[in-house]
């Protein structure tokens, strides 16, 4: 009797909790599912991404007359599986967005937390940069990156990550200034830490949580500005699929075969879209402060 | 109010010389500039030649000051496919940037702000989802897809509309509004929050108690205060809409400096790509600092920020 009722409870707690903190279930079963795909891509479809089979090309979607159950979405201009080459896209979409994250969100938060806890010239020379490169529109210096160093993964991360540590050192900056005054760094300090202890057992800690949701608030943009640049042939170079270049590789075919540029596209909405409502959540949950990003 | 303007000048102006030394040193990482430059079937004796007239075997801090120095009197050398400077390119094709920039941000505010209204004043309703919808979708969607979406919906399947190119007022409408996505779903997004926020507020509540219609509150009270966070993300809307014409100019074939960039980006003009961005960047950033500047006569408390 006892058992059952406990269980009926945990089930009702299982429900209630996940309404009550507004889980974003779209946002989560998106975002699953192009983890899956990008990690197994390989595993799931018998297709290749790369091997053109000319015969094939321009194959319409399963349902559309003409189409085959073989290629669920259809086959491009090379005649390549749309759907295999949307499943390697998600793993390059996603590869890029983490390294960007790695790069440029550990160099903005180092550098947020020193400005914010030395202070003084260096804290104001950093903060200065900082703010001078957060004018400076991304998109267009991820060009001159392009032309200048030539398109490929390297470049599109660096010059992602050059864009995106300054918007993290703001915020960072601005939480370390606020835990600085609380007692526990006076306290660190009176027990003879030193400034690099303080900064990363005391400090950093406790800027984590904004760190993360800033990172998450930033990662739709970045899968955002990846795919545009790819789209001007400024960032992943083919073969390798990315959907900004497979939507550019399908522009010339909208009258014809309008799946090309269509189902990539939507698959980048879809991503960004669950990213960026993963990070509303997130902002909510852990720092509903930050509303005004 | 002096002060700020003035420190917010000093800043525009290290904006700015980041800007050109991230530029002048990428070129010299990758290189030689003269390999970007020189048409890659020119000879030895072509890129020495380049190389003496260019001033390029001198040291590099009076390279830059040369930089520098000829950026700001206009002349960064010519493009390489066009044979022509690179700065008379840009100012003929910038009106026609100019232009659809203008009807961009027409569709931004000119639906933005009255969905943002309706959004915030009805929250809960129809409208408001509807509302809320359009911004989830016009921040998620990528805009060089959409454009693609609504070239084959309008101009392909029902023909209404003209696909690509320039022409007369009926060329700019899917451009136009594909350009202004992003900035009518933030305006939509930060204006019914906004609203939201003031109609919750005292001033408000008092407002209410004193008798004044409910459409007087929120004509007369509400919007004014509501407007200012639409003012404060004008220049985020400005910076995306320039890098936004770059991807839309390039999908309809729109003759404008963004379109300039991608031709230059894929003919490996970099003297073209250079002076391009160079302008355009410079261009956002100055439009940033008077954007700034008259935030801080608007809402006077950012100055003591």
């Amino acid at each position: 009797m006892t058992t059952i009722a406990v269980a009926k409870e945990k089930r009702v707690n299982i429900i209630t909790r996940i309404r009550l903190e507004k889980l974003p279930l779209v946002a989560i079963v998106i975002l699953v599912f192009m983890l899956i795909t990008a990690i197994f891509s390989d595993v799931i479809t018998p297709h290749s991404p790369y091997e053109p089979n000319l015969p094939n090309r321009l194959r319409p979607p399963s349902w559309q007359p003409g189409g085959s159950q073989e290629h669920f979405l259809g086959t491009d201009t090379l005649g390549r599986d749309l759907l295999t080459r949307i499943f390697y896209g998600a793993r390059v979409s996603l590869t890029v967005a983490v390294a960007v994250m790695a790069f440029g969100g550990m160099l903005g938060l180092t550098l947020g937390v020193i400005a914010g806890y030395t202070g003084g010239i260096t804290g104001g020379v950093i903060m200065r940069t900082a703010d001078s490169f957060m004018a400076i529109p991304s998109m267009l210096l991820a060009l001159v990156f392009a032309i200048t160093l030539g398109p490929s993964m390297q470049t599109i991360i660096l010059a992602l990550s050059v864009n995106i540590w300054a918007r993290i050192a703001r915020v960072v900056y601005g939480e370390v200034l606020s835990v600085t005054t609380r007692d526990f760094i006076l306290q660190a300090k009176v027990a003879g830490c030193s400034t690099r202890r303080i900064m990363a057992l005391h400090i950093f800690p406790n800027v984590f949580n904004t760190f993360m949701v800033v990172i998450s608030l930033q990662l739709g943009e970045v899968v955002l500005s990846e795919a545009s640049l790819s789209f001007l042939e400024a960032g992943i170079p083919p073969p390798t699929p990315s959907w900004g270049q497979m939507v550019s590789e399908g522009r010339g075919y909208i009258t014809s075969a309008w799946w090309i540029a269509f189902f990539p596209g939507l698959a980048l909405a879809l991503c960004v879209f669950a990213l960026n409502r993963f990070g509303d959540w997130l902002r909510d949950r852990l720092d509903p402060r930050l509303r005004q990003l | 109010m002096k002060r700020y303007i003035f420190r917010r000048f000093i800043q525009t102006l290290i904006s700015l010389l980041i800007l050109a030394t991230v530029i002048f040193v990428l070129a010299r990482v990758s290189g030689n500039p003269v390999d970007l430059m020189l048409p890659q079937y020119a000879s030895e004796e072509d890129r020495e030649h380049m190389i003496k007239q260019l001033g390029l075997d001198r040291p590099y801090h009076i390279q830059f000051y040369e930089f520098i120095t000829s950026a700001l009197r206009g002349d960064m050398g010519n493009s390489i496919r066009f044979g022509r400077p690179t700065t008379e390119l840009f100012m003929e094709r910038l009106p026609n940037t100019l232009r659809l920039s203008g009807v961009a941000l027409l569709f931004a505010f000119g639906i933005g702000i009255p969905l943002g209204i309706l959004a915030g004043s009805k929250r809960g309703t129809q409208a408001d989802s509807f509302a809320r919808g359009v911004a989830v979708i016009g921040i998620a969607a990528p805009s060089f897809w959409v454009g693609l979406v609504l070239m084959n919906i309008f101009a392909v399947h029902l023909g209404l509309l003209p696909a690509a190119r320039m022409g007369g007022i009926e060329h700019y409408i899917l451009p136009g509004f594909s350009l202004s996505l992003f900035a009518l779903a933030g305006t939509t997004r930060l204006l019914r929050s906004s609203v939201i926020e003031n109609l919750d507020s005292e001033y408000v509540k008092f407002a209410r108690t004193k008798g004044v219609s409910a459409r007087m509150v929120l004509w007369k009270h509400v919007l004014k205060n509501s407007l200012i966070p639409v003012v404060t993300f004008a220049g985020m809307q400005i910076t995306g809409m320039v890098s936004g014409s770059v991807v839309i100019e390039t999908v309809f074939a729109w003759p404008g400096v963004g379109r300039l960039a991608y031709e230059g980006l894929v003919n490996r003009d970099y003297p073209l790509v250079q002076s391009v961005i160079l302008i355009k960047a410079s261009m956002v950033i100055v439009a940033n600092f008077v954007v700034d500047i008259l935030y801080g006569y608007i809402d006077p408390r950012i100055r003591y920020d």
